[in-house]
């Protein structure tokens, strides 16, 4: 059993600690390599990542451009599916990638185990070990490997997306009412003043009231701006 | 024996609801649990919906769809506000002040059990709960592989679940087509942008802005342009 279980990495303090404990666990299930990311969608477009790994230097360098991880296969499926990948030098064989194995292969990523977790407001926790060795040739062994990399990814993503990425402290956020955000959603779904007022229950001018203070309290001018701005600080959903 | 590859494998070829149902079942019963159960649950303006596949004796069923219980039960409660999964037995709902609940659901062989969630983009999560009973093994290594291979079963199911039980929800119905033009000037509305100003950003006239918007609203079936970037950001269409 993986000392410590699957529940220490909840108790994290700091990145390195974390990285520390994704390292324990890769070793623990026979791999060298990882990297643990945290992907944020921007909402015009492209993506920001957080992470910890322990790629060797000379790997990092030679990887860095972006073009090359549109290239990769196992990228892509994790960027696509949530279900796990296994791979080796046939996954890239098949996607006509052969060389794109043959250059990583020269620094130990020659298989492999990748997954992602697509979560609420547009972010993501990808999840990678990797290795020099061929993968076991026991299907058992193999669906083993894979179960406990995601056991170990549920726990490992809280601990992630509270380190790795930097927030505006929860303090910053505006304090909206259990009414207010009420009238919010209901506007957010498209109905008028005079309907949701109808539908809580309270006049037009009380829920006009409840929308104004809000679009005050987010800082916007108008209701819309106001829904969508609180869409994106995730008091409404 | 078969492994969980083999119901992994299954379920790729589920083509019905029963079908679902079935592998769900079966693959409960091979780790050793009598009952099983997998939901849609769908966050909603006005609520939330649930659509679920399982095999709960329907003596038990008023009580395990009551949604004051559900608001109660410690290992619902969880799992709504969790990722990972719970592995639970009597002692859970003492520790929660709960125990009459435990009594209550024993007597329909609800002792022990596993239970787990993924939460999705979209608003969308993903319940899968297996139960038996007689306790737990006492072997700790074991009671993690099955949670283990729970959570490899449910998100391998996940994407079953959704086409099968909750399509025409806005999960895995035909994905409405927006322009590139369209989804612009939705993300630039989402920005907090008006039609005038997207004009400006985008160099087109303040109209044409319009019309496109006009036409995403109307391919959304929404009432006007906030709906429709919800709409849209809960399809995933933009983000």
């Amino acid at each position: 059993m993986l000392h410590g279980g699957f529940t220490s990495v909840l108790e994290v303090r700091n990145i390195d600690e974390l990285r520390a404990e994704v390292l324990r666990f890769t070793k623990w299930l026979g791999f060298d390599l990882m990297s643990a990311a945290v992907v944020v969608d921007r909402p015009l477009g492209g993506v920001e990542s957080f992470y910890v790994d322990n790629a060797p230097e000379a790997y990092r360098s030679a990887f860095e451009n972006r073009e090359n991880w549109q290239r990769d296969p196992v990228t892509q499926h994790c960027k696509r599916h949530s279900t796990p990948i296994l791979w080796d030098q046939g996954t890239y064989l098949k996607h006509g990638v052969a060389d794109k194995w043959e250059e990583q292969a020269s620094f130990g990523y020659r298989t492999g185990v990748g997954m992602a977790l697509h979560l609420p407001d547009g972010k993501h926790f990808m999840l990678a070990v990797d290795r020099d060795q061929p993968m076991p040739g026991d299907p058992t062994e193999l669906t083993r490997i894979v179960a406990d990399l995601q056991l170990f990814a549920v726990h490992a993503q809280d601990a992630a997306l509270r380190l790795l990425v930097p927030v505006s402290p929860l303090s910053d956020l505006p304090q909206l009412t259990a009414r207010e955000l009420e009238a919010l959603r209901w506007t957010m779904d498209g109905k008028t003043a005079w309907e949701v007022g109808a539908i809580l229950g309270i006049s037009e001018r009380t829920a006009v009231l409840h929308v104004n203070n809000a679009m005050h309290k987010l800082g916007c001018t108008s209701k819309h701006q106001a829904v969508i701005k609180a869409l994106r600080l995730g008091l409404i959903r | 024996m078969r492994t969980v590859a083999d119901y992994l494998e299954a379920l790729g070829s589920v083509g019905d609801i029963e079908g679902l149902r079935n592998v769900t079942v079966r693959f409960a019963r091979s780790l050793g649990f009598d009952f099983a159960s997998a939901t849609v649950v769908i966050d909603r303006a006005d609520g939330t919906d649930f659509y679920c596949v399982d095999n709960t004796p329907e003596a038990y069923r008023p009580a395990f769809e009551n949604e004051a219980r559900f608001r109660r039960d410690p290992v619902s409660q969880h799992c709504k506000l969790n990722s990972v999964p719970i592995i639970w037995g009597q002692g859970t709902y003492v520790q929660a002040g709960r125990a009459e609940l435990w009594e209550e659901q024993a007597q329909h062989g609800y002792r022990a059990g596993i239970g787990l969630a993924l939460h999705l983009p979209a608003g969308r999560h993903f319940m899968v709960g297996i139960d038996r009973d007689r306790p737990h093994t006492g072997d700790r290594e074991l009671r993690w592989r099955q949670a283990a291979e729970l959570l490899l079963f449910a998100s391998c199911a996940e994407g079953v679940a959704a086409r099968l039980l909750a399509s025409g929800q806005g999960v895995g119905a035909p994905v409405v087509a927006l322009s590139p033009r369209e989804r612009e000037v939705l993300l630039w509305t989402m920005e907090g942008k008006t039609a005038w100003e997207i004009g400006r950003i985008l160099a087109i006239s303040e109209q044409t802005v319009v019309r496109h918007l006009a036409h995403a609203v109307h391919k959304l079936d929404c009432v006007n342009k906030v709906q429709a970037v919800s709409k849209a950001l809960r399809l995933g269409l933009i983000c």
